[in-house]
């Protein structure tokens, strides 16, 4: 009888993680590699989230999943980019790496600026434009995400949209 | 020109092909049972802990005690039973004599006072008097006084059985006899 319920149980956890690996893996690693700048980090941040997620089995709110697996990731991307490793190798790296649509190269000019600005952005930045162009959060979602006041967050995301709007200015006049 | 509204669109673009994939599903799957099984291998037992710290402490407080008895009030650098002399003559010597017990002579000394109590001074004679001679011994010995001598000559007699051995025939109550062995020294 134990083992049936553990069975069940183990295969509702399957499930779950399979349905939230389908659904929201890849933004969790796109978002992932844009704060870091480097694939493989991106990758073993995105494997640590959901290792998480499988292991410490947290209860999530219906809808809340995504916000969950990218505080999580954001969180991870943070302590990465604290330590001095990460600044000196990935994000000192003068070039955001892409994986451009083969058929697409010649058009990707405008959308690779894009991607190099936000590469470009302070990580407190970074944050806030992903989770709000890239994601689609709210701000008042976001500051949910992120623990810190709405008005912070609108504040960051002016002066970041200032920030990225002046080097895709200064990108245009080069 | 392109706008950060634009980011959907564009990280799209660029990065179509950095995609979550089934290796990196794997990847997970394999570093949740490893992580699962390290996480059941690795818990804390803090009893166990405990017991082990506390066990190894003992057997090494029995090593210890083996080697040299803990319940030793003194040490080989307070005192030279015997034939032996101080090591370390520089030490102020304030008791020195000749222990006559039967035919036997015990020759001791207590280089530091201050260290060392009464109750401690008496626990070392006795000890010497009962490597000298048994308990059994000098209760049967046909004489039943100690004969002490101190190093100008002059002589005490004391009683070795009763006055002095304990009711569990190991500890001697010695007070007595000590404060004769101090008031002879003075």
């Amino acid at each position: 009888m134990i083992k049936t319920e553990s069975s069940e149980r183990t295969a509702s956890i399957e499930y779950s993680f399979n349905e939230l690996y389908e659904l929201y893996a890849t933004d969790v690693l796109r978002v992932s590699y844009y704060y870091l700048g480097n694939r493989e980090m991106a990758e073993d941040v995105t494997q640590d989230v959901f290792v998480k997620l499988i292991t410490n089995r947290p209860e999530l709110e219906s809808g809340k999943e995504k916000a969950w697996l990218l505080k999580v990731a954001l969180n991870r991307c943070r302590d990465l980019w604290r330590s001095a490793w990460i600044r000196r190798t990935v994000l000192g790296h003068p070039h955001f790496e892409s994986f451009p649509a083969p058929d697409e190269i010649g058009a990707l000019a405008d959308q690779f600026s894009l991607a190099e600005a936000v590469n470009h952005l302070k990580p407190e930045f970074k944050e806030v434009v992903l989770l709000f162009y890239y994601q689609g959060f709210s701000v008042t979602e976001i500051s949910g995400i992120l623990q810190i006041a709405e008005g912070t967050v609108s504040s960051r995301l002016s002066r970041a949209r200032e920030k990225m709007m002046k080097e895709l200015k200064g990108d245009d006049n080069q | 020109m392109i706008q950060p509204e634009d980011l959907y669109s564009a990280t799209e673009h660029v990065l179509c092909n950095l995609k979550a994939d089934e290796s990196l599903k794997h990847r997970i799957i394999e570093k949740s049972v490893s992580s699962n099984v390290n996480k059941s291998r690795s818990s804390f037992k803090p009893v166990a802990v405990f017991c082990g710290i506390l066990g190894l402490f003992l057997v090494m407080i029995s090593v210890i005690n083996s080697i040299q008895p803990l319940s030793d009030p003194g040490g080989i650098s307070m005192f030279t039973a015997g034939n032996q002399t101080s090591k370390d003559i520089s030490e102020k010597q304030i008791l020195n004599m000749d222990i006559l017990s039967d035919n036997d002579i015990l020759s001791f000394c207590f280089s530091d006072e201050q260290i060392i109590d009464d109750r401690q001074k008496c626990a070392i004679l006795v000890r010497l008097l009962e490597e000298a001679n048994s308990v059994d011994d000098m209760i049967n010995a046909p004489v039943d006084t100690l004969s002490i001598k101190k190093a100008d000559g002059t002589e005490s007699l004391f009683m070795v059985s009763v006055p002095y051995l304990s009711a569990n025939g190991k500890t001697w109550e010695c007070a007595a006899f000590f404060d004769e062995i101090q008031k002879m020294t003075k």
